[in-house]
């Protein structure tokens, strides 16, 4: 097994262990901040594993912009044969605005919770939810 | 007590179990390729057609392959993620808008606050980076960047000048909410003139260059020598409007937001 | 060198994932969310290092500006520490 294989092993391994402690987080945290921190985390984890798919391991990758506005015929398949996937970048970047917006909506949620019922500590607001005392 | 740790073991335990056949399947190329010494067919074609000056067919006019994806090849994508950014941001101003009176709150607060140091140098960096994102936004379509990058780097700035000197100071300098939003509503309409306007002859919504089986004859790439990509450069400045105004909306509710429960409090 | 950007990937993913479980462990609200923007800005050395230049830009507006100020907001209109 070569080198740049145990490497592969090993970010995925550590990437997937990021992504499986902020789900643990989403799941069992009893704040709701500490919910939306580990869903921003979860989101992290995902797009990173979609650019990973596109990345090209040839031993000098490229960007995926034609550095020259009048290429000639050399540079221009050179950057063919070794620019690395745009696709899952785009996909990514509308990926991380959607992100924001829903983490803003989030937190205005949050505040108005807070607001309304006086805390932010999952349990307590079930427990308020089903008639008891805080 | 006892049943809350039996309910954190087994969230631990399976999600433990999900992490380790995840990583299994992903070792094994379960969730797609693995990065290799070949990208995947789709990708290769829109690297080797959206600056293809040999070849114009397929061609999208900027050699930015990532925003000539966003704004010509799968600009439907990019239209509706717009509509959610829209539908999210209108949902959070709903939830904080029946907190409070906007038109009241606007006063003049007294000037003390942090030393003059701190705010020159505020207004030093705030301006370093609007010029920086409109660079961004305006060369989006040359090098790294677009409307995206633009806009969140844009409403930094009014950001830090709210931190840094009061909301007062930004109010003053024109960032007022009906404003802003009437600046988003330019930007949008902006996208949809432009998306809309190959119709005219027949050609597809959001088409950017020529095709072969429409008689659209494209957006100019060059006007004398000043070089302008398409209609990547209209799409990137109208979507760096709808999403520079949308995080500064948030930013004065939410700052608005914070002041007005403040005074209630006292 | 093929390696080597795989090397820089995998220090920093484990310098995210540190920073993750600091983060989740944390109960002082205001500590989680900086321990969170490192993590961001680890993520965001990722992007790079994986050629994607406009992920990068918008990532380090969004994960170092945008994020801390909106978790920042909510703390400040809630409370600072976890119970229990």
């Amino acid at each position: 097994m070569s080198l740049t294989n145990i490497l592969l092993i090993y970010i995925y391994f550590i990437i997937f262990a990021t992504g499986g402690l902020a789900i643990y987080g989403i799941i069992s945290k009893n704040n709701l901040i500490k919910k939306i921190i580990a869903l921003t985390i979860f989101g992290d984890v995902v797009n990173s594993l979609i650019i990973f798919i596109g990345y090209r391991l040839v031993p000098k990758p490229l960007p995926p912009i034609l550095p020259s506005l009048n290429p000639d015929k050399a540079l221009y398949k050179l950057y063919v044969m070794s620019s690395v996937d745009p696709l899952p970048q785009a996909l990514v970047i509308t990926a991380i605005v959607i992100n924001v917006a829903v983490i803003a909506f989030l937190v205005f949620l949050v505040v108005r919770i807070y607001n309304s019922y006086g805390s932010i500590e999952y349990d307590e607001l079930i427990r308020i939810d089903r008639g008891g005392s805080t | 007590m006892n049943r809350n740790t039996l309910s954190g073991v087994i969230i631990f335990v399976s999600s433990l179990i999900l992490f380790v056949i995840l990583s299994y399947i992903a070792v094994t190329g379960g969730v797609g390729k693995h990065p290799s010494e070949e990208i995947n067919s789709l990708g290769q074609f829109f690297v080797n057609n959206s600056y293809n000056v040999f070849n114009k067919t397929f061609w999208a006019g900027s050699p930015e392959a990532v925003t000539s994806i966003l704004w010509d090849y799968r600009g439907f994508d990019t239209i509706f993620e717009t509509t959610v950014l829209f539908i999210s941001i209108g949902g959070a101003l709903v939830l904080a808008y029946k907190k409070i009176n906007w038109d009241k709150l606007i006063t003049p607060l007294s000037d003390k606050g942090l030393t003059l140091i701190v705010k020159t140098s505020v207004k030093i960096i705030s301006s370093i980076v609007v010029l920086l994102s409109l660079n961004l936004a305006l060369r989006g379509y040359i090098s790294p960047g677009g409307g995206f990058a633009g806009g969140s780097a844009y409403s930094i700035a009014p950001l830090l000048l709210i931190s840094g000197l009061s909301i007062y100071y930004i109010t003053r300098l024109g960032y007022k909410l009906h404003k802003m939003i009437n600046i988003r509503t330019i930007g949008l309409l902006g996208l949809s003139i432009v998306s809309l306007i190959p119709l005219i002859w027949f050609g597809y919504i959001l088409q950017n260059q020529s095709k072969p089986s429409t008689v659209f004859p494209g957006y100019p790439v060059y006007i004398g020598p000043l070089y302008l990509g398409g209609s990547l450069i209209y799409l990137n400045i109208s979507e760096f409007l709808v999403v520079s105004t949308e995080f500064i909306i948030i930013f004065l509710a939410m700052f608005l937001l914070l002041k007005s429960t403040k005074g209630e409090a006292e | 060198m093929i390696e080597f950007p795989l090397l820089l990937i995998a220090y920093f993913s484990t310098l995210g994932l540190v920073f993750t479980y600091f983060a989740l462990r944390d109960k002082d609200l205001i500590k989680a969310i900086i321990f969170s923007t490192i993590q961001s800005i680890s993520y965001a050395l990722i992007y790079g290092t994986l050629l994607a230049p406009d992920i990068l830009l918008v990532y380090l507006a969004v994960g170092f500006g945008i994020y801390p100020i909106l978790l920042l907001y909510a703390v400040s209109k809630t409370r600072r520490y976890e119970k229990k």
